[in-house]
């Protein structure tokens, strides 16, 4: 799927995938890639950003624990995050209907 | 050996040395470039291969610092060929006012140097190369800072232009052309991180009331001078006392730039206030003019020598906007 298209929608995207379960980094462009079959592949490093943008939103919030000897960081969504979410999700929904509905003719 | 992760987590330490949850960020990365080399190796890609091959995928470590410092609205410095090229003429521009330097002591020129020997036309081409070369140099530090199509580099291009073409019209003016030149590099390359938003302001504050002042010193009065010249040093050095602890933008090379002609303008004034040498023509005092260009001239010098230094052995970062980018992932090796 082309960068454009992706443009603006990551922060829906992060938070989607945050909705169930807490997860790292890595975990959450694996999920990314997993549910879209591949066909969402979010460059790397533009995903740290976002991360850290929608903590600092207070959509998210983090917390470091070690895994494997390492430090991890692991996000998962609060409260307000989630009621965005959900505005997010009905604001895609009216997006994608009405862009179906015009293209729906086009042969 | 290490392993091309801790290669790069070492590289991407020493780019975010400094900033704030700098432990941190490195941290999360490493555990990024880890876990999914791990799920490389878990695929059948031999070690080293998934590695160079996670490495890949998440950018260069210059890129992702940048990355990760945009969020909280903060920039990194990025080196790019160009700015490699810019520090190898700021070492030329070092040279040219080296020389200039040497070329306004009372000891080279016949008596002293005076604002009308700035006009003639040997000595007024070589400042004029002087200006230039500072002009690509200031350009350099701002399309380090934040790249070639970013606002502030545009408007420090249209100030160098401008600064250049002052003093072409206006050469007596050469420490206000100066200060406007070396102000705008300074300030407008100010998004290096700075470490605290106070001493940023604090510094941006009295680089500019230094430019004012500079323009009041170099058209006032005498009976002005005086007071310019205090004013002048105080503001220079706000900049030094307060300023340079309190950011990380500013180093030694950038801080000599900045304050090279307001304290040149400093001493100029405070040397005619104390009467300094014997009066000339024009009821000023030529050896106090000669020996504040001698201060200007050496203290940019001095600058560009740091700079050239810094910038020159930079190694540039390649492609800087594509890897982050495009969405589709690069082929592995």
């Amino acid at each position: 799927m082309k960068g454009d298209t992706l443009k603006g929608h990551l922060d829906l995207l992060v938070l989607s995938v945050l909705a169930d379960n807490p997860l790292h980094g890595y975990a959450v462009i694996e999920q990314l890639r997993e549910r879209s079959s591949d066909a969402i592949d979010v460059p790397e490093g533009t995903l740290y950003p976002a991360l850290h943008r929608l903590e600092k939103a207070g959509l998210i919030t983090a917390t470091w624990g070690v895994v494997k000897g390492r430090r991890r960081k692991s996000y998962r969504l609060t409260e307000a995050g989630r009621r965005q979410l959900t505005e997010e999700r009905h604001a895609w929904s009216q997006v994608v209907a009405a862009v179906a509905a015009v293209t729906s003719g086009v042969r | 050996m290490n392993d091309p992760i801790s290669n790069y987590v070492t590289e991407l330490a020493a780019t975010l040395k400094g900033q704030r949850d700098a432990t941190d960020l490195v941290a999360e990365m490493e555990d990024h470039l880890r876990e999914a080399a791990e799920s490389l190796i878990l695929s059948g890609r031999p070690v080293i291969l998934a590695q160079e091959a996670a490495i890949m995928r998440l950018g260069e470590p210059q890129l992702v610092a940048r990355a990760l410092l945009a969020s909280r609205a903060r920039s990194l410095a990025l080196p790019t060929r160009f700015t490699v090229a810019a520090g190898w003429l700021a070492w030329g521009a070092a040279a040219v006012w080296a020389v200039l330097t040497l070329l306004v002591s009372p000891a080279i020129i016949g008596g002293v140097a005076t604002d009308a020997d700035l006009s003639a036309p040997w000595l007024l081409s070589l400042v004029l190369l002087g200006v230039a070369l500072l002009g690509v140099v200031a350009i350099g530090l701002a399309v380090r800072a934040g790249g070639r199509t970013d606002p502030r580099t545009i408007a420090t291009g249209l100030l160098v232009l401008l600064a250049f073409l002052g003093q072409a019209a206006f050469p007596w003016l050469l420490s206000l052309w100066g200060t406007l030149l070396l102000t705008t590099a300074v300030l407008l390359s100010a998004r290096q991180a700075p470490r605290s938003r106070a001493g940023l302001w604090v510094a941006v504050v009295a680089l500019q009331a230094a430019l004012v002042v500079t323009a009041l010193g170099v058209d006032s009065g005498l009976s002005q001078r005086g007071v310019a010249s205090l004013v002048a040093l105080i503001l220079t050095l706000t900049i030094v006392v307060l300023g340079l602890p309190a950011t990380s933008w500013l180093g030694t090379g950038p801080v000599l730039l900045a304050t090279a002609w307001p304290l040149s303008t400093a001493a100029l004034l405070g040397l005619q206030a104390l009467q300094f040498g014997d009066p000339g023509y024009y009821g000023d005092y030529p050896m106090a003019w000669s020996l504040s260009l001698i201060a200007g001239c050496l203290l940019t010098a001095l600058g560009c020598a740091l700079i050239g230094r810094r910038l020159s052995a930079e190694k540039p970062v390649t492609s800087p906007q594509s890897s982050l980018l495009t969405t589709k992932r690069k082929a592995l090796p």
